[in-house]
């Protein structure tokens, strides 16, 4: 089963997306801020990360080129959540490191194909 | 002209706070909708599938009222994704009903990339086209 980690500084945002998750049968792993998340990756190691954009402490940008900036086995793949509110959010996920993007409110057929093609590239699919 | 207006324009900032935070309430009310649509038997579902597509067309008019392109004039912003465009279409049909899409619905690929937003607020159009003959022209 693959372990995904989410991290999303809005309780009912993390609420809606890990039932969703377990549903699909995934283990989910909660962050909720980009310091948070880059500690969890150090210690639970997961199999693919969800990082909301706009995050306190540290941003889902920043969060993400911390673990790229680390040496890995095999590449990790980062799924970015955006509000869409600000222009230019997804090509700074991108340039951060994200291997894609999806746009809040989330459409969660669309993410899940995402998550399976990521983790199928991977090889970690549940 | 159309060109895309960047989160640092000074005039931008406040609307983009205002529009994030009128956004995220109203993303809740889809996202629990749709767990509710996963869970529910029909009649109860079309329901709950009533408020998904109030909130949605709630959302769309929070955008399109506070869009830079109506604060500003002359600018408007596009986001493009990947979208499952049957899928689209599919709940376009649902909303609009009176518009017989099925006959082409075979030949649409399955993705495409486009702003998902902006096609929402063309089916509204049509939807509102076809109760009272009025097309209303894009912002």
């Amino acid at each position: 089963m693959a372990r995904i980690l989410l991290v999303d500084d809005d309780e009912m945002n993390r609420d809606m997306l890990s039932r969703r998750l377990i549903r699909k049968g995934y283990e989910v792993i909660i962050a909720v801020d980009g310091a948070e998340a880059v500690r969890m990756w150090q210690s639970q190691a997961p199999d693919l990360v969800l990082m909301d954009s706009n995050l306190p402490i540290m941003s889902g940008p920043e969060a993400t080129r911390k673990i790229r900036e680390a040496p890995c086995e095999r590449h990790l793949p980062i799924i970015s959540l955006t509000a869409n509110a600000m222009a230019g959010e997804h090509e700074r996920a991108i340039q951060a490191g994200c291997d894609d993007y999806v746009t809040k409110p989330v459409d969660f057929p669309l993410l899940a194909g995402k998550i399976e093609k990521l983790l199928r590239q991977t090889g970690a699919a549940s | 002209m159309t060109r895309t207006v960047d989160a640092g324009d000074s005039a931008a900032m406040p609307v983009t706070l205002l529009k994030h935070e009128l956004r995220t309430p109203i993303n809740h009310i889809i996202g629990y909708s749709e767990i509710l649509l996963e869970d529910l038997d029909t009649p109860r579902a079309d329901r709950v599938a009533r408020i998904r597509q109030i909130a949605r067309e709630l959302a769309s008019v929070i955008d399109t009222v506070l869009s830079p392109a109506r604060l500003n004039g002359g600018t408007t912003v596009s986001r493009e994704s990947l979208l499952e465009l049957r899928r689209v279409v599919e709940e376009a049909a649902a909303r609009i009903r009176t518009i017989d899409v099925a006959s082409g619905r075979a030949d649409l690929p399955l993705e495409c990339r486009s702003d998902l937003e902006r096609i929402e607020e063309a089916t509204v159009r049509l939807q509102r086209f076809a109760q009272t003959g009025i097309l209303c022209k894009s912002e």
